[in-house]
């Protein structure tokens, strides 16, 4: 358990994926306007669904809000213990990078891509506490069920 | 000020803790375990109405003898349709209304107990005088500061330990240790849903909960020093 709130990850596993499954993949690279934050952008499209992974990498010696936009809609964002990953709102993604860190960022769409997938909003000087956000410790732990002996008993 | 109640290892007694410090601290006790409810409860609205947005958490409060709860449903269909996302809120809404607010955590480490410790200012560890259990309790403590709770007490539940005893778990889960003696008033009034100071004030067990409630006291306003 120990550290489950910190360094979370995004959890877009690439390494299913075969070759013969790309129909597209490119990997971009672009500066954000502020140039503090970099993002590199990888794209998968199979069976009729855009796969957008990204990794995003905080080079500054302090903590960053970054904030992104999906350029494509509906945005599928990913789940974790059936909660959607806290950061993403629609078709928007917030997060925060420690200093001199990265971090996966990714989702899915049924929309074909035709530029970047994700586009920079904002990126600031984090404070230096995180709020933890009851989404986060829903997303972090497993779901509560009830004991295999309660059925029986009731 | 919103205390969680939680160790853990179910069977420690979390429940009837939370509802004799409840007592002691004029609070609501909140029957936060969704799929297996302890506490008595009335026959209006419950926390499952209340988490699937079906009752105002307010009216869900009941007086239950001398102690207000809010009880929860004893259906897995309830469990299943509440929207843990509310609970803070639910909480915050009766504690506005209430002043003081005690939940009555569920067994175990999953979403649902991370989050009413989450939601809480500070928690309260039950526990047995087992390594087992204290191991538990452990985990939870551990668990209340990645969420960013602390822990106020400690109640070590049905024990007379001595104090090098209390010290050692002291030293092992950070916070003061309080033993409630295991004792026939507490089975009794348990089984009646009853707090133990309004059927014996002056026993034991009783003067040992309220020596839990005046740390959580305490713990509540050096927090509010603290800050300022």
């Amino acid at each position: 358990m120990n550290g489950v709130f910190s360094g979370q990850k995004s959890s877009y596993r690439r390494d299913t994926v075969t070759t013969a499954d790309r129909v597209l993949e490119f990997i971009c690279r672009n500066e954000t306007n502020s140039g503090m934050v970099d993002i590199s952008t990888r794209i998968d499209r199979r069976d009729g669904v855009t796969f957008v992974s990204a990794t995003v990498t905080n080079d500054r010696t302090t903590p960053q809000l970054v904030r992104f936009q999906s350029t494509i809609e509906p945005v599928w964002p990913p789940r974790r213990n059936g909660v959607v990953a806290p950061e993403w709102d629609g078709p928007r993604w917030e997060g925060r990078l420690e200093p001199e860190s990265k971090r996966g960022v990714g989702f899915a769409s049924p929309e074909t891509v035709i530029d970047e997938p994700l586009e920079s909003v904002e990126s600031r000087r984090a404070d230096g506490r995180t709020e933890l956000k009851t989404r986060e410790v829903l997303s972090s732990l497993s779901r509560s069920k009830p004991p295999k002996g309660v059925l029986s008993r009731r | 000020m919103i205390v969680a109640v939680s160790g853990g290892k179910g069977g420690v007694g979390k429940s009837t803790m939370a509802l004799n410090l409840g007592a002691e601290l004029d609070a609501v006790v909140v029957d936060g375990d969704l799929a297996m409810a302890d506490l008595p409860r009335g026959r209006g609205p419950d926390l499952h109405d209340v988490l699937a947005e079906r009752a105002d958490p307010i009216e869900a409060v009941t007086a239950v003898g001398t102690v207000q709860v809010l009880p929860c449903g004893r259906s897995l269909a309830g469990a299943r349709a509440a929207d843990l996302t509310r609970f803070e809120d639910v909480l915050d809404a009766v504690e506005r209304e209430f002043g003081r607010v005690v939940i009555d955590c569920p067994a175990g480490l999953a979403s649902d107990v991370g989050v009413q410790l989450h939601a809480s200012d500070l928690v309260v560890l039950v526990t047995a005088d087992t390594d087992e259990a204290i191991a538990d309790a452990l985990r939870t403590k551990q668990l209340a500061l990645e969420v960013g709770t602390p822990v106020g007490a400690i109640i070590l539940n049905r024990s007379d330990a001595r104090t090098e005893r209390k010290t050692a778990i002291e030293r092992a889960l950070g916070a003061t240790v309080t033993a409630v003696p295991s004792s026939e008033v507490v089975h009794e009034t348990r089984a009646q849903g009853v707090p133990v100071r309004e059927a014996e004030p002056d026993c034991l067990p009783a003067t040992r909960i309220e020596r839990v409630a005046k740390t959580v006291s305490r713990c509540k306003e050096d927090q509010h020093s603290s800050s300022w």
